[in-house]
């Protein structure tokens, strides 16, 4: 628990005297008291999706998740709170937490060192996750393209306590799949591979999947009072984090 | 519905190329997804063989079906009513007595008139052939429609070479189709001519009837049938010219002639011409002239022959080499020709000295004089001519008497004792033979005029004969020391000297139009001399000088002259003509066409939207 002052009033009698302003008094010959407002110190613990998917798209997805994650810590850290980076990528070690806007270096060379190389189910690694301290507030960046998807995981967080946020990132090839021939598509995790023809009836069919995919993901948040946000990986980084973010409540 | 073109359908098997292409699965190309349960179920259904997949219910592949089927029918040429089995086959006289104006405007334009209005009578479905009379028959449209002839009948035009009514009946013959059980009836050759062509020989009754339109009303006609020019004897300060004026028509004329040189008149005359009968006009030119006219006035049906012009031998002193081990004969021969400077050089001396004509006699340097050359007795791997053998005691014999090499002279009253014969190589041609083969070339080999002789004239004791030096001149004067000839016939390839370093050669036709040219090997040949009248060529040189050489073409043959019309007899069928019970009717291949550009626009549409 912190203190940070607000602002000053004229003493009164029975005021605690530890709170009166003897500078002030010095130069103005007058008692004040300061008034201070005390906040709680909450940590925020950034997880990072580093599966194999993230690693598509261009722009790049976890370059984007790189850049939101730099942004929000580098908030995180100028308020002196507490930050933990949490790597998704079934690889387990997490970073040790950061404090203070002078190790803002260290965030950004934390998260250099990331790659997209996972291939276990989301839910399973935050269901897995214990924080070493107090929940806090926990912000997912992931594509959430997850066969069984991701609610188990966001529930899990929920439950112990974490405010929780999730931002969706996802690329324009993504979105908008290019038509023309047939493909063989391989699952860049399950290495699942399908025989498919890019005409417009498939990609039309596969743009609404998608649609009602992230529509189920929302739906959900909103009903567990989760902040969600969906991000194009085309969207310019100030857009997202002034517009997008705030649009979504997790900036204020 | 009949078919013009049923062969057409055949590229409907085209079809199945293109069904194979849709058959045939295409290797997949591989693309990473992120998120493949999102295209489960939109998968293709693969079948046991990788290569091959079901039929796709393809909306492209039934357009360019449809398509394929549209450009067929376009080119089947459908018909409404049937194609016509008779058949039609139209000659058109393109000789030089077509432009007599005994007739409004000429013969030809009374011949395109008629031919028109024969074609405009006749249906669509008609098979009907146009073939244009020309100096080597040219057809002008093959089995059309009306509309297709009446357009192609705009493309004639009348020449000035003669032509041969034989060569053109010979065309339309292999023209004629063949017909189930023989040719219809209304099947047809008609010949528009005014009559004036030599009688077709050799060629029998045709398997359609001919039958001869004759166009042409009057045959008045005058005119330059020779004009000479040629040193004076005794005189040195001025040539000697000589024409002769025929009258072609029935009756006795009176005609002004006007001489002219070099445009300015010389003299005018009025000669009494008796009924088809010829006058002889002596004048004289001055020393200088370069180009004599002679020129009819009053008025005939044929203007073409009504004026000649010849360009004048010039006079100025030309050089010849002679390079002989044996040159007494030759050095004879060719020091009595007037104007004629001779050198003679020992084989083993040779040097090339620049001359005009270079005579190399049983001899060829390994790299060829600049001027005019005569080869005589050409050996074995000469490098220039391939002698195939030799032939003992033959004569000579011409392939065209009228050859300038062989003017004044009968070959076959010259006999040899020993000849080479000859291969022909691509510049050359052959002038006479043996029995055995060429013996006697002219062409031109890299700008200049190549003579060769496959004999050596001594070894016959040909120089004991007038055929010798008459043989000499001849050479002499085709090889030209002014590079033009003095007499052209239409039709005649001219080859002229150029100066060296030109930078601009231009030719002026007769009808005024202007040509840049090239030259090649400081030569430059002028064909397509098929206009009468003067042709002009202008040399530009560095300094900006412009030299000027010009050279005419005359209608000089009495053939041709000769305009009086006359009509040829028509000609039965070698067969019985088949009754005719088809009803020809437009083709409509337009709309199909039309349909199949449609189609592949909309195929097109598809392609980008999906």
């Amino acid at each position: 628990m912190s203190t940070d002052f607000v602002d000053y009033r004229p003493y009164l009698p029975g005021d605690d005297v530890r709170q009166i302003d003897w500078n002030a008094y010095g130069r103005l010959d007058e008692l004040f008291v300061k008034l201070t407002e005390a906040r709680e110190r909450l940590p925020l613990y950034l997880f990072l999706d580093c599966s194999a998917s993230m690693g598509t798209g261009e722009p790049n997805k976890l370059d984007t998740a790189r850049q939101i994650a730099a942004a929000l810590g580098f908030v995180a850290l100028a308020r002196g709170d507490s930050l933990e980076i949490v790597r998704l990528d079934g690889s387990g070690p997490v970073f040790r937490p950061l404090r203070g806007k002078q190790r803002f270096r260290e965030l950004i060379a934390a998260l250099s060192t990331l790659q997209a190389v996972g291939a276990k189910p989301l839910d399973l690694e935050i269901e897995g996750f214990r924080p070493n301290g107090p929940a806090g507030q926990a912000v997912l960046i992931s594509d959430l393209l997850q066969p069984n998807g991701c609610q188990r995981g966001l529930e899990a967080l929920a439950r112990t306590g974490f405010q929780v946020s999730v931002i969706q990132v996802l690329s324009p090839q993504e979105l908008e799949p290019p038509p023309g021939g047939d493909f063989e598509l391989q699952d860049v995790e399950s290495d699942e591979r399908l025989q498919v023809g890019m005409s417009t009836q498939a990609i039309w069919t596969y743009q609404t999947r998608l649609a009602h995919w992230c529509a189920d993901v929302k739906r959900y948040c909103a009903r567990r009072n989760l902040h969600y946000a969906r991000v194009r990986t085309d969207q310019p980084l100030e857009w997202v984090m002034l517009v997008k973010l705030r649009q979504a409540g997790m900036l204020t | 519905l009949t078919l013009g073109q049923p062969w057409a359908l055949a590229l409907l098997l085209l079809a199945l190329p293109i069904v194979l292409i849709y058959l045939l699965r295409a290797h997949p190309r591989r693309r990473q997804t992120t998120a493949a349960f999102l295209w489960r179920g939109l998968e293709q259904q693969m079948s046991a063989s990788a290569n091959w997949r079901r039929p796709p219910r393809s909306l492209a592949l039934l357009l360019q079906l449809l398509a394929l089927a549209a450009s067929v029918a376009a080119l089947a040429q459908p018909s409404l009513g049937e194609r016509s089995s008779r058949q039609l086959i139209y000659l058109l006289d393109a000789s030089p007595s077509m432009q007599a104006t005994d007739v409004y405007p000429n013969r030809f334009e009374a011949a395109r008139a008629a031919i028109r209005a024969e074609v405009e009578q006749l249906r669509d479905g008609e098979d009907i052939t146009l073939i244009a009379l020309e100096a080597h028959p040219r057809p002008l449209v093959a089995s059309a429609e009306p509309s297709d002839v009446l357009r192609a009948l705009g493309t004639a035009e009348p020449g000035a070479r003669p032509v041969s009514l034989r060569d053109g009946l010979a065309m339309a013959s292999e023209r004629i189709r063949p017909a189930l059980g023989g040719p219809r009836e209304g099947s047809q050759i008609v010949v528009f001519t005014d009559g004036t062509l030599e009688p077709p020989a050799g060629i029998g009754p045709l398997a359609l009837p001919v039958r001869f339109m004759s166009i042409g009303q009057a045959g008045g006609n005058q005119g330059v049938s020779s004009l000479q020019v040629r040193q004076a004897q005794g005189q040195t300060a001025q040539l000697s010219g000589f024409a002769v004026i025929t009258n072609y028509a029935d009756a006795p004329v009176r005609a002004p002639v006007r001489v002219a040189a070099d445009d300015l008149p010389l003299q005018t005359h009025e000669l009494d011409l008796p009924a088809r009968g010829r006058a002889q006009l002596p004048f004289d030119v001055p020393l200088a002239a370069r180009s004599v006219t002679v020129a009819l006035g009053g008025r005939d049906h044929l203007p073409l022959d009504d004026r000649a012009e010849i360009t004048v031998p010039e006079n100025r002193p030309r050089t010849a080499l002679l390079v002989s081990r044996s040159p007494e004969a030759w050095e004879q021969a060719l020091s009595s020709l007037p104007s004629l400077e001779v050198t003679t050089q020992a084989p083993g001396a040779y040097r090339d000295i620049g001359s005009e004509i270079v005579v190399l006699d049983g001899f060829l340097p390994p790299r060829l004089p600049s001027g005019q050359i005569v080869v005589v007795n050409p050996t074995p791997g000469n490098g220039l001519v391939e002698v195939l053998g030799e032939t003992r005691d033959v004569r000579l014999r011409p392939l065209d008497g009228r050859q300038p090499l062989l003017r004044s002279l009968d070959p076959t009253a010259i006999h040899l004792v020993k000849a080479s014969r000859l291969g022909v190589p691509r510049w050359a041609n052959t002038v006479a033979e043996t029995a055995a083969g060429p013996a006697i070339l002219q062409g031109e080999l890299e700008g200049r005029r190549v003579v060769v002789i496959g004999f050596d004239p001594l070894v016959s004791g040909l120089e004991k004969l007038i055929s010798f030096p008459i043989l000499v001149a001849n050479i002499v004067d085709f090889l030209g020391g002014s590079g033009a000839d003095p007499y052209v016939p239409p039709g005649q390839t001219v080859t002229l000297a150029l100066v060296p370093d030109a930078v601009q050669v231009e030719l002026e036709r007769p009808d005024g139009r202007h040509e840049t040219i090239s030259s090649r090997g400081g030569g430059v040949r002028i064909e397509n001399t098929g206009q009468v009248g003067r042709y002009t060529l202008r040399q530009r040189l560095p300094s900006g000088e412009v030299q000027a050489r010009s050279f005419s073409v005359n209608l000089f043959g009495e053939r041709e002259a000769d305009i009086a019309p006359h009509q040829i007899a028509d000609w039965p069928a070698a067969g019985v003509l088949l009754a005719d019970a088809s009803r020809p009717g437009p083709i409509v291949w337009i709309p199909f066409a039309a349909l199949a550009l449609a189609i592949l626009g909309a195929e097109w549409t598809h392609f980008v939207r999906s």
